[in-house]
């Protein structure tokens, strides 16, 4: 036992406490990237075009609209519920800021009422509004347009009715927080774990520790649970600025300890199992920036993978972290697979601990 | 089996004829050695002879093709056993270069089931001055000394010592040839390849001159010289060499091996060649004599 904690103790300092570069990619950098990601698409609204699209005609409205530059306003007249719910479905997956249903013949009623107000024959006119108010733009764009019919002085004569279609899952901040702890993890494993035993075998450590009564699968392993105690320090201090960004971290905690332990013995079983198949490092650097890339753009890590084209969603279903990603965001509804998050990584783990099994010997340092 | 060796101490290590083929090489050829307790026993060869390949077979880092090892006359294998009795220091060694000396050296007794003090070992390897220095900050003499003290830690009965004063200026080297001396005193087989023939003509009891993977001769540092039949040495200048049959060139220089000094020295003077010098032989002219060529 004592020379197990003795290994795990200097390989603890080596790997982590004396890192500088090891402190910034595994514990700083996930939070610096959180940061950047959440202050470029966090507050992305401000700056854009208000999408509107109004149910019913109007001319006045039209004119009106027309007159205010940041909106980009489209009428329809298809009064269909299909084309009502699929507007809908369009707020809640931000592609659209707010849509207004009209009553038919909008401005007969509306002269009507402007006519016939103070009198018996006087109707209001029903007036809905659908929009996000989670998402700033949307909530801009409500308040807009509802300054609009203010200046008509139509308050009186039109009856609003709100509805709000806000939903969890665009709430950037939300949303980007299992795709960062995804980053965490990969950089973990393929910057730190991979990373640690290249250096180690190229410079020849592995070498030296190989001719002490210590089996080299022991050092892998503390090198494996270093590099997962470094990853654990990071999410938290990642944990607890996400939680001063208002995310909901503790809704996401018991999914991401789950999709965490899975994927950090998914990746280390991996890690072991490509380097049974290549012993320069070369070799390991391209599949490190392979993986790497695909997981990263196509993983579904920094946009919802629904709003992506099918094949880059097929792609990245054959992608472990994909799951790790997609299954923590499941606890807030953010989900883009229906599929069953665990199956892929669990094949990997199988396949990855066979590859292992049969080619241990290709894990030390003899020919 | 002989379990004793040539001075009566126990037999660490036997190895009966080992090969090592490769498709387009025979890297170690049918080699046979031993080495008793108390034995400082060394592998001297020019570059490709194969003596890291061989040294590598017996640490159990390579394969053998063929042939049988014995460590302490009763293991085959190197396991553990072996392993907490044996000692190494490669050519080129590596540390995690964040941990200090004394918590490498800590780290290292922690991993064999004996070790010698901590103090005993700092202060034998004079690195006192040094033990809470990170590694990546100690000079490539210090890390030299660290990758020997390193070797002993486990105060091991076999000891592979691969090149283990290079970079070390001639004060160093000599330090450590006085420590190495001294763990040998305490019976320790210590198994050393050098490229130094002074190295191994001071500290040898027996030395294996290797090449093209065979040990093409063998015996303490006295012996070879005696049985080479070399009388004297005479070097001078290449450009004269074609004045003698048997001169053998290397580098700036041309060596004669002669046991006719007196009718070699008037041949020269004949020819107005005044800068050679004449000396006993040694190891190193020995080597020559045997490779025909000269360890840089």
């Amino acid at each position: 036992m004592k020379k197990y904690w003795a290994l795990f103790v200097s390989l603890f300092k080596q790997l982590f406490l004396r890192s500088k570069e090891s402190v910034f990619w595994l514990a700083i950098f996930p939070v610096v990237l959180f940061l950047i990601l959440t202050s470029i698409f966090g507050n992305m609204d401000e700056n854009v075009q208000f999408r509107v699209k109004i149910l019913g005609q109007s001319s006045t409205l039209k004119e009106v609209l027309s007159k205010v530059e940041q909106m980009d306003v489209e009428f329809i007249s298809d009064y269909s519920q299909e084309t009502i719910d699929a507007l809908k479905k369009n707020i809640e997956e931000d592609k659209l800021d707010i849509l207004v249903i009209l009553s038919e013949n909008f401005d007969r009623s509306y002269s009507s009422a402007l006519l016939l107000r103070k009198t018996l024959l006087f109707r209001q006119v029903p007036v809905e509004l659908y929009y996000a108010p989670i998402r700033q733009s949307s909530a801009i764009a409500c308040d807009v347009i509802e300054g609009i019919f203010n200046s008509m002085d139509v308050v009186e004569n039109v009856e609003y009715e709100v509805h709000d279609l806000s939903q969890k899952q665009y709430d950037y901040n939300n949303f980007i927080y299992p795709g960062v702890v995804g980053m965490a993890i990969m950089s973990t494993f393929l910057f730190g774990f991979m990373n640690d035993l290249i250096y180690f075998r190229r410079k020849g450590t592995l070498k030296k520790l190989s001719m002490t009564p210590t089996k080299i699968t022991t050092v892998y392993v503390t090198a494996a649970i270093v590099n997962v105690i470094i990853m654990i320090v990071s999410l938290i201090v990642l944990s607890l600025v996400a939680s001063l960004l208002k995310v909901n971290v503790l809704s996401y905690l018991p999914s991401t300890i789950v999709h965490t332990l899975l994927s950090c013995v998914v990746l280390t079983m991996l890690t072991l199992a490509i380097m049974t198949f290549s012993n320069n490092s070369t070799g390991l650097i391209i599949f490190q920036q392979i993986f790497f890339q695909l997981q990263m753009f196509v993983g579904g890590f920094y946009f919802p993978l629904k709003t992506l084209s099918p094949f880059i969603v097929k792609l990245a279903s054959f992608l472990p972290l994909t799951y790790t990603v997609d299954g923590m965001r499941a606890a807030e509804g953010m989900n883009s697979l229906d599929l069953n998050h665990f199956i892929v990584p669990l094949i990997y783990l199988a396949v990855s601990t066979s590859i292992v099994l049969l080619r241990s010997k290709k894990l030390g340092v003899s020919d | 089996m002989n379990k004793n060796g040539q001075n009566g101490n126990v037999t660490v290590l036997q190895v009966n004829n080992i090969k090592k083929y490769y498709p387009s090489i025979k890297a170690v050829d049918d080699i046979s050695f031993e080495v008793s307790a108390g034995e400082i026993a060394s592998i001297l060869g020019p570059n490709g002879a194969g003596k890291t390949t061989t040294i590598e077979i017996i640490e159990g880092l390579r394969t053998k093709d063929d042939g049988e090892i014995s460590y302490f006359g009763k293991f085959r294998e190197v396991n553990s056993e072996v392993k907490n009795r044996v000692g190494v220091c490669f050519q080129e060694n590596s540390f995690f270069e964040d941990l200090t000396v004394s918590e490498t050296i800590k780290l290292y007794k922690s991993l064999y089931t004996k070790s010698l003090d901590t103090k005993e070992l700092i202060e034998i390897f004079e690195l006192g001055e040094k033990v809470k220095t990170r590694i990546r900050h100690l000079s490539g003499g210090q890390k030299q000394r660290l990758a020997v003290a390193l070797a002993f830690v486990n105060d091991p009965d076999l000891v592979f010592l691969d090149e283990p004063t290079v970079g070390l200026d001639p004060h160093a080297r000599r330090n450590l040839w006085e420590i190495i001396l001294k763990f040998k005193s305490r019976g320790k087989g210590i198994v050393l390849t050098t490229h130094y023939m002074d190295e191994a003509q001071q500290l040898s009891d027996r030395v294996y001159i290797m090449d093209h993977g065979n040990i093409i001769t063998r015996g303490s540092p006295q012996e070879l010289i005696n049985s080479s039949g070399l009388e004297s040495v005479i070097e001078f200048p290449e450009e004269y060499s074609a004045l003698f049959e048997d001169a053998i060139v290397a580098g700036e220089y041309a060596y004669l091996h002669t046991r006719d000094t007196v009718s070699a020295i008037r041949e020269l003077l004949k020819n107005n060649v005044t800068n050679f010098v004449v000396r006993h032989p040694t190891l190193e002219d020995v080597f020559l004599k045997l490779t025909g060529k000269k360890i840089d």
